[in-house]
């Protein structure tokens, strides 16, 4: 049997790693994958509870599913965004459209 | 010395030099797995959790420090699948196959779409940013909080157990209805908000371009 | 752990091992079985003989191809990324080969029972896009990107109409279990019930595969072979054994969904050899119409493939399933579902149809000029 914190571990290291990005990146759609990283990192703490910890073994996987619901939402505006942006200012990079009138 | 080896023109030395390297990553990993599961340390869930946390871990470092647009793409699908695999090691298929479905089938094929239709098609490196250390400090303030907690907190736990589909369904619809219908509303709200926007102002071929992105 | 296959007891890993090859043997013997049928068929439907001379009726061309393709030199572009180059091959062939996981190809014969089978089935293929997508950028060649990008425009809006047809279906036959809604059909497929779904499926199921007259995407005249444009040798006999596996599961999974795979119409007391043979008359038939669409369609044009998608195939299926869903839940007699999928089907032809003979529309100068002319 898998002991609970190596999937809590793993989760952690995950968003470290997607924190990293977002910080780091400037493109982005970069931003937007290191975002995905983060969210994959909270799915999987939830099923993890949801599998170890909680009674009836449900309420976390529900939630994972909302979270995924919500990411794909997220990645269907936010490129709809940065396209606009490309198409504007003929860059994707956050840092060359910092100003919100030109 | 390698051009007079009589290898097939694939193996090339970009080929050759990243693939040792990634055999010299892969290779003591996998001779520990097997050793342990040969010495009965480690049952077979146990091993092929180790396995995926590596791929895991792996694509994530690459989706955040390629400096390739695109290869960090690559990596972002070969992380989200691995957290497929992790969803089927804690006993929920029906999640794996809808990270599966969704992230594989449909997100990664956005991202790439986004990619594809900025500039990154043609100039695909662009350097990180200047806040590049004090991202990695945070960062690692961060994931060392995380694991000192994890690693501080004691949890009373049970085994992980299967969940059946028909369960879930019954659940989702019976108790978590509200939600659901709300979920959906924010998917038909962002469909047609990204419509909306990626849609170019005076009508012209693009139009049609951006409602596939919308997909 | 010990494993049982057919009758030996043998560790899981090895037995893991062993039905990976068996997949791999199996699937690539068919495929080429395939291609060889389908240049038959063709060349039959052209008024041609199609291979004659390797073996007796040619048999063995598809070997001797195979041979050809292996022995070829494997080239790539001086531009290419030669990873993603690479990568791109297996994205597209393995999630068809784990496909295979799931089908039932007679009672108690297939490599594991998954209680999601049909979900599973859906999940893996939609995966491939990836990798066409990965070879289309890699290719460092503007008809291969755009031969990727249209694939995965085309992929993932066809897509949705297939995954919604399938779970009407799955509504109906209460199960996702592959073998459950086999077993559940009994004396009648489903396909009577589910004429629209298996209507909606078939369409879709052609531009899943990217196949005529749904095959812009590799269409030789507009995008020169798209993301296989600079593949050659065994990395494009790849992709062509991922295409045409693609093909032999689809439509497998059609006749066990649609046409009551090994049970109907003879029940399931009947030997496996019956069984099997039922499962390949249905198959076969499908792959057959799907030949025959291949040589009598043209090919359509991208506006009208996604329009296609997203304001036919979808609404109807959508359609497809609040009927599915009224009748289950108040216990409506059945023979409202055959009526309504009747009536959608009707529906979809007559709109394929007027589609079809709309006068085209056409370029504003010449229109005038014409007019002009006339007058």
């Amino acid at each position: 049997m898998i002991p609970l914190e190596n999937f809590l571990l793993l989760s952690a290291v995950l968003f470290a790693f997607g924190f990293y990005g977002v910080l780091a990146r400037r493109s982005a759609i970069q931003i937007l994958m290191a975002v995905e990283l983060m969210l994959a990192a909270v799915s999987i703490n939830l099923v993890a509870f949801a599998a170890y910890t909680d009674a009836d073994r449900f309420t976390g996987i529900v939630f994972a599913v909302f979270v995924i619901t919500v990411a794909a939402a997220e990645v269907g505006l936010a490129l709809g965004i940065v396209l606009r942006i490309y198409r504007e200012r003929a860059t994707a990079n956050v840092d060359e459209a910092s100003t919100l009138k030109w | 010395m390698l051009n007079r080896l009589p290898i097939p023109a694939q193996f090339d030395r970009i080929i050759v030099v990243g693939a040792t390297i990634a055999v010299l990553g892969a290779l003591p990993i996998a001779a520990v797995l097997i050793a342990l599961l040969l010495l009965d340390e480690l049952t077979a869930p146990e091993v092929v959790f180790w396995a995926v946390a590596a791929l895991i871990v792996a694509g994530a470092l690459g989706t955040v420090l390629l400096p390739n647009i695109v290869h960090a793409a690559v990596s972002l699908v070969a992380t989200l699948l691995g957290v497929a695999g992790i969803y089927l090691l804690l006993g929920s298929e029906f999640l794996a196959l809808v990270q599966l479905l969704v992230y594989g089938g449909g997100v990664t094929i956005l991202l790439l779409f986004g990619l594809m239709l900025t500039r990154a098609a043609d100039d695909p490196v662009i350097a990180d940013g200047a806040q590049k250390p004090f991202a990695f400090g945070v960062a690692a303030l961060i994931g060392g909080i995380f694991v000192a907690a994890v690693l501080d907190a004691n949890w009373s736990q049970t085994d992980a157990a299967a969940i059946g589909i028909r369960d879930i369904g019954q659940r989702l619809f019976r108790d978590y209805g509200v939600p659901f219908e709300i979920a959906s509303l924010v998917l038909l709200v962002a469909l047609i908000g990204a419509i909306a926007i990626a849609r170019s102002d005076q009508p012209e071929p693009e139009a049609a371009e951006a409602e596939e992105v919308t997909t | 752990m010990n494993n049982d296959l057919f009758g030996f007891e043998i560790n899981i890993w090895l037995d893991a091992a062993a039905r990976m090859g068996l997949i791999t043997g199996v699937m690539t013997v068919v495929v080429m079985g395939l291609i060889y049928i389908e240049r038959k068929i063709i060349a039959r439907f052209q008024m041609r003989l199609g291979p004659t001379r390797t073996g007796p009726m040619g048999l063995m061309q598809s070997l001797a191809d195979a041979l050809k393709l292996v022995g070829k030199e494997d080239l790539r572009p001086a531009g290419a990324d030669p990873w993603v180059f690479e990568l791109a091959v297996y994205f597209v062939f393995v999630p068809v080969f784990m496909m295979f996981v799931a089908i039932p190809f007679a009672l108690n014969w297939e490599v594991r029972v998954l209680e999601l089978g049909l979900f599973y089935v859906v999940a893996v293929s939609s995966i491939n896009i990836v990798g066409l997508v990965m070879a289309g950028w890699a290719s460092d060649n503007r008809y291969a990107m755009i031969g990727g990008l249209r694939a995965a425009a085309q992929a993932i809006s066809y897509e949705i109409p297939l995954v919604l047809a399938l779970l009407a279906v799955a509504m109906v036959a209460g199960s996702l279990n592959l073998t459950e809604i086999v077993a559940g059909q009994g004396r009648v497929p489903l396909i009577v019930w589910q004429p629209l779904a298996f209507a909606i499926f078939y369409i879709a199921m052609l531009a899943e595969m990217g196949r005529t007259p749904f095959d812009i995407a590799v269409g030789e005249s507009e995008t020169a072979g798209g993301p296989h444009i600079e593949y050659s040798g065994i990395r494009w006999s790849m992709f062509f054994l991922a295409e045409y596996a693609a093909l032999f599961l689809l439509c497998l999974i059609a006749s066990a969904v649609f046409l009551g795979g090994w049970a109907w119409p003879l029940g399931e007391d009947l030997g496996r050899g019956w069984q099997f043979a039922l499962t390949a008359i249905k198959t076969g038939l499908l792959i057959f119409s799907v030949f025959w669409v291949r040589v009598t369609m043209p090919r359509l044009r991208i506006d009208q493939l996604m329009s296609f998608s997203w304001k036919v195939l979808l609404p109807l299926s959508f359609v497809q399933i609040l009927v599915n869903g009224l009748v289950l839940v108040y216990d409506w007699p059945d023979l409202l579902l055959l009526a309504t999928g009747g009536a959608g089907v009707v529906l979809l032809f007559v709109v394929i149809d007027r589609g079809v003979r709309r006068p085209r529309p056409r370029p504003a100068p010449l229109a005038a000029a014409e007019s002009e002319a006339v007058a």
